[in-house]
């Protein structure tokens, strides 16, 4: 497996347990050893404002609630960051449609190359 | 000034119109000679739709300059075609080109019968023109239920002169707020200039399709409708009129949009089940590397989802109560060998969320699970007793086994101990604590109570 995330701290917000746990495991796969989960969009922007990330990915849509202040808090502290979701297409944040969109479910190596593509921009 | 008028007289008339037509708007009066109107008929129709619109018309007979100067601009006068016995609407009707018009003129106000149901009988006299032109066609556009208006295709703009009562109730306005306006007046004040040239288009050429157009209300409310153009014509092919009918399409664009919110929500959720799919199907080969046991892994959890889906179909998709999310995660155990009578769940139906719910039935899974291959279920005489209730604010949920046989901590935490531990605290935004007492497995949850439940 690639190791290229070694070392690289991800801020992962994913509310959903089980697909957050395999997130967590793609990403140990692929060498990242420093995963953070956010829930919800208040433990999000805690953790945005308190620690550094490297990269994020963002669920679009947590439970209902609309992930725009996480985006705009990401982007205000520079961490570049791509969204995921189930939805087709529509509904990407205003103001945030040029960030990559992870289609769920989604593979180890298209998170991979997603992950690559923030991290080396 | 001597003697009313009766319809016959208008109707016998010389072969020379000699009249004029006035209008007083805004206090000031305008002369028009009816010489400029075409043929009499036009003057009829104009008459109508000035009256309609609530203007004063005044006419006079073979007028001479004093007769403007003898209106004071500023009184109220009433309209007085023709007096007494007259019926308006049949002179009007009966006007024929070349008509000699004995018209008389008068100060006095309008009697209040005449005022009361003026609009009214202009109405009226429209639909009998109509009738007289269509006959039982004019009795079928009064009473169907799709809305109709007829305009007057000389004039610019359009204005309405017919308005059946489906139309009126469509658009909320009283029959004497349509007539006279211009067919476009309830377009929105942004209205779409590409709206506003299909309309121009359609009066032209109209289509067969109809156009759809977004219109306002009396109340401001918007509603979406088709709307289909026919021209009029007289005898000698001129389009006089034109007939517009309106499809409503309120209901029609509410389903559409919740048709196609519902089936958004349903991919949302296919995608996030297909992504918990995904997970417990790649949990399963971590573990292991046999088939049977991933296959018995995968299935497991497939079917608990399955019931946890079930739960929440049974309520709309809108909450489960939790004595049933536990009771659904241990009905495969406890069928069968007579478990059934060996937990004991105790506590109110809280309902949770869908998400909520989902999350909990998975854990209560994994729990059952455990109890099955290693704890309270896997001896004769163990038992399984799962209580909770509100504290504040919070849920605290026991899960406790005792009777069991002696309880060791595994020696890697598997799937199972991960989702209660860890999935569950972090999805319910609460704390887990999973304890392998060796007398018997307690699981400890404590959650933000549903705010419903905090409510009552």
């Amino acid at each position: 497996m690639d190791k290229s995330l070694s070392g690289r701290r991800i801020l992962v917000v994913e509310d959903e347990m089980l697909v957050l746990m395999n997130i967590e495991d793609m990403l140990a796969d692929l060498g990242c050893e420093s995963v953070t989960a956010a829930a919800t969009v208040h433990q999000a922007l805690e953790l945005i404002g308190s620690q550094d990330f490297d990269a994020a990915m963002l669920d679009m849509n947590l439970d209902g609630s609309k992930t725009h202040r996480v985006a705009e808090a990401l982007a205000a502290h520079g961490v570049p960051f791509m969204f995921a979701t189930g939805y087709v297409g529509r509904d990407i944040s205003d103001g945030h449609q040029d960030r990559p969109v992870l289609k769920k479910p989604f593979q180890c190596h298209q998170l991979d190359e997603m992950l690559e593509g923030l991290l080396s921009g | 000034m001597d003697q009313p008028c009766s319809p016959r007289d208008v109707a016998d008339g010389a072969d020379e119109a000699s009249y004029l037509f006035i209008r007083r708007a805004r206090g000031e009066i305008i002369p028009r000679d009816v010489g400029s109107l075409g043929n009499n008929e036009d003057v009829g129709r104009r008459l109508r739709r000035d009256i309609a619109k609530g203007e004063r018309v005044l006419v006079f007979e073979n007028p001479v300059a004093g007769d403007f100067g003898a209106q004071d601009a500023g009184e109220d006068v009433g309209v007085i075609i023709g007096q007494g016995s007259v019926d308006r609407h049949c002179w009007f009707s009966t006007l024929k080109f070349g008509t000699q018009l004995n018209i008389y003129y008068s100060n006095e106000r309008c009697s209040e019968k005449v005022n009361k149901s003026e609009e009214q009988e202009v109405a009226e006299a429209e639909v009998e023109d109509f009738k007289d032109d269509l006959g039982p066609f004019v009795v079928a556009a009064e009473t169907t239920r799709m809305a109709m208006v007829f305009t007057d295709a000389k004039e610019p703009d359009n204005p309405i002169i017919f308005a059946n009562d489906s139309f009126l109730s469509l658009t909320g306005y009283e029959r004497d707020e349509v007539l006279g306006q211009s067919f476009n007046f309830m377009m929105p004040q942004d209205a779409d200039p590409e709206a506003l040239a299909r309309i121009e288009a359609e009066f032209k050429d109209p289509s067969e399709c109809g156009s759809e157009i977004c219109y306002r209300r009396k109340d401001g409310s918007q509603f979406w409708a088709t709307v289909f153009f026919s021209p009029v014509p007289d005898e000698s092919g001129d389009v006089v009129q034109h007939f517009a009918s309106f499809a409503d399409l309120t209901k029609h664009q509410e389903r559409h949009e919740q048709s196609r919110m519902l089936i958004d929500e349903l991919n949302h959720r296919v995608k996030n089940t297909l992504s918990t799919v995904q997970s417990i199907v790649s949990q399963a080969v971590r573990k292991t590397s046999d088939p049977n046991a991933i296959r018995e892994s995968i299935e497991s959890r497939l079917f608990a989802l399955s019931r946890s889906h079930d739960l929440l179909t049974r309520e709309n998709w809108e909450s489960a109560g939790l004595h049933d999310i536990v009771d659904a995660a241990l009905e495969p155990f406890g069928v069968a060998d007579g478990r059934a009578e060996r937990s004991v769940v105790t506590g109110a139906n809280v309902r949770f969320p869908p998400k909520a719910a989902l999350a909990l039935g998975i854990a209560f899974h994994e729990l059952a699970t455990n109890a099955v291959k290693y704890g309270a279920f896997s001896n004769e005489a163990g038992r399984i007793r799962v209580s909770w209730k509100i504290e504040g604010d919070r849920l605290i949920l026991h899960w406790r086994e005792v009777d069991g046989p002696p309880v060791a901590p595994p020696s890697r935490k598997g799937f199972g101990s991960r989702v209660i531990e860890r999935g569950l605290a972090h999805e319910l935004e609460g704390e887990v604590d999973l304890d392998y007492r060796p007398d018997g497995v307690v699981c400890t949850i404590d959650i933000p109570a549903p705010r419903a439940a905090c409510d009552g």
